[in-house]
C-alpha cells in the first residue's frame, strides 16, 4: 500500500477558517487512485466542506469499508480519527461508535459494491435506525478495485467495458434511503462541485441519518459508451431539482431571487439551508411524492440530483434509545455507579422466589 | 466405586436412603409442553435453595416454539453439584406424550421410583425394562377434586414429600409466585399442595435427601447465561450488540434491562455481521463491548474477528455452543465449536479463547475474558454451551477473577507523535479514545505501520504480526488458566474443558474416595496455549484421560497440536446431545486402577 505524505507548505494567501486552519489542514495523503477518478473530486469536496464549516478535524471520525471509495479517507482529513473496516460493514462500525460516543461527527464513505451488494443489509439498517452520520456512497456502478465487474447499481442494459450487457435490475440507493426513513437524502455528481459541496456541508450539520448518493464515474472501467455512469452520460442526463446554498445561522441572505423560487429550511441547530428550486413542483419534504417523482424520472432516463428529501427536525438513534447527552464512553465511575439500590435490583431480578 | 448399590433391590435402597438420607437425589419431571413440568422443576430448585441445599436443573426440550416435550432434570444435594448424576432416583410423569423423544435423557436404575398417572396411558416399555419401580398416582383426577387445582402442583407436592423437601416451603415459594393472581388461586394451590402431600404418604419410598449442611451460607439460583451476563456487567461492559439465537438469547434478554440500570446499552442488530461490527465500533469509540451468539453466528462473525485482531480492538464474543454443524440441534449442548473458535480466523490471528467450566464459572470466566480482552486489546471468544447456559444451579456465590488494569489509553503526553501501533516490549500499545486532539489515528484492517498507515511492506507485516503475538504470549495469566484438583504423586490425570468438567470433577472425586488417585485438570484458557503450565500440571502423570463432548475429538486434536502429553492417552469423546455422566468417565478410569 503506497502512502505519500503531502509536504505541508502553505501558500501564504490560502484562506483561513475560524479555527485558523487552511484547506491544507483538512487534506490527507496524496491519492493513489487513477488520474481523473471521480472519487478524488468527492474527497476534495469533503475537504472544502469541512474547512468551510470550521470543523475541528479531531472531532471527526471517518469510516469506510472496502473498495476504491473506501480507500479515499486516506486522502482527506489526515488529522481525523477513523476506522477502515471490512467490506460492507462500515455502517455497523459507525452505529456502534456513534452509540458509544455521540459527540463525534461521523462521516461514512462507501461505494456501490460496499453498500448496495455485500453491505446492503447494514446500509439499510443504519438508515432505518437513524444513525446520526453523513453517509456518502461514491457510486460508479462498477467494481474498480477488482477491475471492472458490474456492481448492483449498474443499470439494466448498460454494458461493461468489454461489451457484456448487464441483465440485472439496478438497486437505487436513493429510493431505498427514502423508503427506509433517512432524514436527509440527496443525489449529486462528482463533476458538479457547486452542487456537491453545499450538500455535504448540509449533511454534516444534519442531526440524523444523512445520505448522499454521489455518482462518481470510474475513468478506468466505466467511462465508455454504453455505460450509464460515465462522465458524458451523467452530464447529459443530470436533472437537478434544486440548488442548495448552505448558510450557517450567522450569514445573511443577500442575493435576490424570484418570489417562490427559494425555500429557506432552518435545521435543528439553527443552520439554514436555502433551496433554489429548479423544478417548480418538487417538494423536498414529502417522502411519498419524492419517491414517486424519482421513480417516474428514472423511468424517463433522467438522473435526478439535488436535495431530494430533508426533515429539519429529525429523530435519531440516541433519541430512540433514550440515552443521556454525555457520551457512553465518557461516563465515569461516579456517573455510572448505580449505587447499592440499582445493584440490588439487578440482583433481585435473579431471585425467583 | 459407587455402583454397588445398583445390585440391591430397589425398595431396599430406597428404604435405606429414606432412613439415613442421601447426599444427592436426582429427579425428573416430564410432560408435554404446557403441562407445567418445567415450572414445577424451577419451583423445586428454589425450594431446595431456600432449604439450604445445592442443586442443578437442566432442561430437556425439543425445538418447538410452544408445546412439544419438556423435562425438568433436577439434582439436589447437600454439597455443590457440578454434573447430572448417572441416573434418576425419581421420575414424575405428568403424561407420557412424546416420551420417546427424550427417553435417552432419562436413565433409570433398579432403585428408581416412577410416578405415573394411570389415566395418561401405559407406562412405556423403556420404563418397565429399566427395572425401576412404578407407582400409580392419579394426578389429573386428584387435581380435579380441588377447585382450581393444577396437576403440576399435585406432582410438586408428591415429589417434595418423597425426596424430603419441606412442603411448607413449597407453599411459600408458590405463594410468592402466585401472589399477584389473587386469593382464590392461592387457596387452590394450597389445597392442591396439601392433597399432594397427603397422597404421597401412601406411595412407596423414594431416595430422600439427608439434612442440608448446618451452616448454609449464601445461595444463588442462577443460570449460566445469567451468570455470563452478570460477569460481563461486573467487568464493565457498556455496550452489547447481538442477534437472537438459541441457546444464547437469554444472555441478551437478561442484559438488556440490566445494562439500562447500570448505564449501558444493548442493540438488537440486523444480523451477526452487524452485531460484531457494531461491537468493534463501540469498542473503538472507547466502551468495553460484547456480543453473544451460538455456532452459526460465530461463523458469520469470523471475518470481523480478524478485523478486531488486526486493528487491535478489544471485544468479547460469547458462543453458547449447541449441536452442530449448521442449524444442528439448537436446544441441546455440544462442545463442537472449539475448532472454529481456535482455528476459524483467517490469517495469523492471535486471539483469546476461554471456556467456563461450570454455571458459576460463567461469571468468573466472562469477567476475566473482558478484562483480558481490554488489557490485551484483542478479541476474546468465550465458549459456553447450552448445558451451562440454559441450566440453573443453586450455588455458593462464585469468586471474582484477578483484577487487571484496564485498557492502556493514550495520554496527552503522546500528542503529535502518537503511534497507535507502537512496537513495545509487552506488545501492548496505548490506544487513543477518538475525539482526543493530537492522538488521531485510523484503525485499520489493512496491515499498517506503527503510526497506523497502511503498509504492504514485509518489515511492517513481520513487526506487527510479532507484536500482536507477543502481547498474548508474554502476558502472565496467573493461576486462573486452569482448575486443578489433586495432589503431587497422582499418576493418572483427567484433562477436560468447559461443561465436560462437571461430570469429570465428580468422577475424580468419586475415584479419589475409592482410593484411585486421579488429578483433574480443566483448561479455562484455551488460547493462547500454556505448554509450560500444563507440563507442570502434568508432572508425574503417566496416564491421561481426555474428556470432551465432540464427535471429532476436537479437544484431543487441539491438545496434540499445542501440548506434550503423557505416553498413555485415552480419549472419551462423544458428541452431544446426551450429557457425559460421571459413571462413564469412571468406567474408563477403572482399568487403570
Amino acid at each position: 500500500m503506497s502512502f505519500l505524505p503531502k509536504p505541508k507548505l502553505h501558500h501564504p494567501e490560502l484562506a483561513i477558517n475560524d479555527l485558523g486552519l487552511s484547506r491544507r489542514d483538512y487534506e490527507g495523503a496524496i491519492s493513489t487512485l487513477c488520474a481523473g477518478c471521480g472519487h478524488d473530486s468527492i474527497s476534495a469536496a469533503i475537504i472544502r466542506a469541512c474547512h468551510e464549516l470550521s470543523l475541528p478535524p479531531y472531532r471527526i471520525a471517518k469510516l469506510s469499508g472496502i473498495g476504491c471509495s473506501s480507500k479515499t479517507p486516506t486522502y482527506f482529513l489526515g488529522a481525523a480519527h477513523g476506522f477502515n473496516s471490512v467490506h460492507g460493514r462500515m455502517p455497523s462500525v459507525a452505529t456502534g461508535a456513534y452509540l458509544a460516543n455521540r459527540d463525534l461527527i461521523y462521516l461514512g464513505v462507501s461505494g456501490d459494491g460496499d453498500s448496495a451488494s455485500i453491505g446492503l443489509g447494514q446500509f439499510a439498517h443504519a438508515l432505518r435506525r437513524g444513525v446520526n452520520m453523513t453517509y456518502i456512497v461514491e457510486n460508479n456502478g462498477v467494481y474498480g478495485l477488482t477491475k471492472g465487474q458490474f456492481s448492483a447499481t449498474s443499470d439494466r442494459g448498460s454494458t461493461s467495458k468489454k461489451g457484456v450487457v448487464n441483465t440485472d435490475s439496478a438497486i437505487d440507493l436513493v429510493g431505498l434511503a427514502l423508503q427506509l426513513g433517512a432524514t436527509f437524502v440527496a443525489r449529486s455528481f462528482s463533476g458538479d462541485k457547486a452542487q456537491l459541496v453545499p450538500l455535504i456541508k448540509a449533511a454534516l450539520q444534519h442531526p440524523g441519518a444523512a445520505f448522499i448518493d454521489c455518482l462518481s464515474p470510474c475513468v478506468q472501467f466505466n467511462n465508455h459508451h454504453g455505460s450509464t455512469k460515465s462522465f458524458d452520460y451523467v452530464r447529459e442526463h443530470n436533472e437537478a431539482v434544486n440548488r442548495l446554498d448552505y448558510i450557517t445561522g450567522r450569514d445573511e441572505i443577500t442575493a435576490d431571487y424570484a418570489p417562490g423560487s427559494v425555500e429557506v429550511v432552518v435545521q435543528h441547530d439553527g443552520s439554514t439551508l436555502r433551496l433554489r428550486k429548479l423544478e417548480a413542483e418538487y417538494d423536498p419534504h414529502d417522502r411519498t411524492s419524492a419517491l414517486a417523482y424519482l421513480q417516474e424520472r428514472t423511468m424517463a432516463g433522467e438522473i435526478v440530483t439535488g436535495l431530494l428529501y430533508v426533515e429539519p427536525e429529525p429523530e435519531d438513534l440516541h433519541r430512540h434509545a433514550n440515552t443521556v447527552a454525555t457520551p457512553l464512553n465518557a461516563l465515569d465511575d461516579v456517573a455510572l455507579c448505580p449505587g447499592s439500590a440499582a445493584l440490588a435490583s439487578v440482583n433481585a431480578a435473579l431471585r425467583h422466589t | 466405586m459407587d455402583i454397588a448399590h445398583m445390585n440391591m433391590d430397589g425398595t431396599e435402597i430406597a428404604r435405606r436412603d429414606a432412613r439415613a438420607g442421601a447426599e444427592t437425589v436426582s429427579l425428573a419431571i416430564i410432560g408435554s409442553g404446557g403441562a407445567g413440568a418445567m415450572r414445577a422443576g424451577e419451583i423445586l430448585l428454589d425450594v431446595a435453595a431456600k432449604a439450604g441445599f445445592f442443586g442443578l436443573m437442566c432442561r430437556a426440550m425439543g425445538p418447538q416454539i410452544r408445546g412439544g416435550e419438556a423435562a425438568a432434570l433436577l439434582r439436589l444435594a447437600t454439597a455443590p453439584v457440578s454434573s447430572p448424576d448417572d441416573h434418576f432416583d425419581l421420575l414424575v410423569a405428568l403424561d407420557w406424550e412424546n416420551f420417546s423423544r427424550f427417553a435417552a435423557e432419562l436413565p433409570l436404575a433398579a432403585g428408581s421410583l416412577v410416578l405415573t398417572d394411570p389415566d395418561e396411558g401405559e407406562v412405556p416399555a423403556a420404563i418397565s425394562e429399566s427395572g425401576a419401580r412404578v407407582a400409580a398416582l392419579a394426578m389429573k383426577k386428584l387435581a380435579r377434586t380441588v377447585p382450581g387445582g393444577r396437576v403440576n402442583v399435585i406432582a410438586l407436592a408428591a415429589a417434595a414429600t418423597l425426596i424430603g423437601l419441606p412442603v411448607p416451603l413449597v407453599g411459600e415459594v408458590l405463594a410468592r409466585q402466585l401472589g399477584r393472581k389473587g386469593d382464590a388461586v392461592l387457596a387452590a394451590s394450597a389445597a392442591a399442595l396439601a392433597l399432594g402431600e397427603e397422597v404421597a404418604a401412601a406411595l412407596p419410598p423414594a431416595r430422600r435427601l439427608a439434612p442440608p449442611p448446618a451452616a448454609a451460607g449464601a445461595r444463588w439460583v442462577i443460570s449460566g447465561n445469567q451468570a455470563t451476563g452478570l460477569g460481563a456487567l461486573k467487568a464493565g461492559i457498556g455496550f452489547v450488540a447481538a442477534y437472537p439465537i438459541t441457546p444464547a438469547t437469554e444472555v441478551l434478554e437478561w442484559m438488556a434491562p440490566a445494562l439500562a440500570k447500570t448505564g449501558g446499552l444493548l442493540v438488537q442488530a440486523e444480523d451477526e455481521l452487524a452485531a460484531i461490527n457494531m461491537v468493534i465500533g463501540a469498542s473503538f469509540a472507547g466502551t468495553p463491548s460484547l456480543t453473544a451468539t451460538s455456532g452459526p453466528g460465530l461463523a458469520l462473525m469470523s471475518e470481523a474477528l480478524g478485523l478486531a485482531v488486526a486493528s487491535e480492538t478489544p471485544l468479547v464474543v460469547v458462543d453458547v455452543m449447541r449441536g452442530g454443524p449448521s442449524t444442528g440441534i439448537p436446544t441441546k449442548s455440544e462442545q463442537s465449536d472449539l475448532d472454529i473458535a481456535v482455528h476459524g480466523l483467517h490469517g495469523d490471528a492471535p486471539h483469546l479463547v476461554l471456556a467456563p467450566n461450570g454455571i458459576g464459572d460463567c461469571l468468573f470466566t466472562t469477567q476475566w475474558a473482558v478484562a483480558l480482552a481490554e488489557r490485551l486489546q484483542t478479541p476474546a471468544i468465550v465458549l459456553s454451551d447450552q448445558a451451562l447456559g440454559q441450566s440453573r444451579a443453586v450455588i455458593a456465590p462464585p469468586p471474582s477473577p484477578p483484577a487487571l488494569p484496564g485498557r492502556l489509553l493514550a495520554t496527552a503526553a503522546e500528542a503529535d507523535h502518537y503511534q497507535r501501533y507502537a512496537v513495545t516490549a509487552s506488545g501492548i500499545s496505548p490506544m487513543a479514545v477518538p475525539g482526543m486532539a493530537g492522538t488521531t489515528y485510523v484503525a485499520d484492517g489493512l496491515e499498517h505501520t506503527p503510526r497506523g498507515i497502511p503498509s504492504a511492506q514485509a518489515s511492517d507485516h513481520h513487526t506487527q504480526l510479532a507484536k500482536r503475538a507477543r502481547k498474548l504470549e508474554a502476558f502472565d495469566y496467573g493461576a486462573a488458566w486452569a482448575d486443578i484438583e489433586g495432589e503431587d504423586g497422582d499418576e493418572i490425570a483427567l484433562l477436560t474443558w468447559g461443561s465436560a468438567t462437571g461430570p469429570a470433577r465428580e468422577a475424580v472425586r468419586r475415584a479419589r474416595r475409592e482410593g484411585l488417585m486421579v488429578r483433574l485438570i480443566s483448561l479455562r484458557l484455551l488460547l493462547p496455549a500454556r505448554p509450560a503450565a500444563l507440563a507442570a500440571a502434568l508432572a508425574g502423570v503417566r496416564r491421561l484421560l481426555v474428556v470432551e463432548q465432540s464427535h471429532g475429538r476436537q479437544f484431543h486434536k487441539f491438545l496434540r497440536a499445542n501440548y506434550d502429553l503423557p505416553a498413555e492417552v485415552a480419549v472419551l469423546s462423544r458428541p452431544g446431545p446426551l450429557p457425559i455422566r460421571p459413571a462413564e468417565i469412571l468406567a474408563r478410569l477403572v482399568p487403570w486402577e
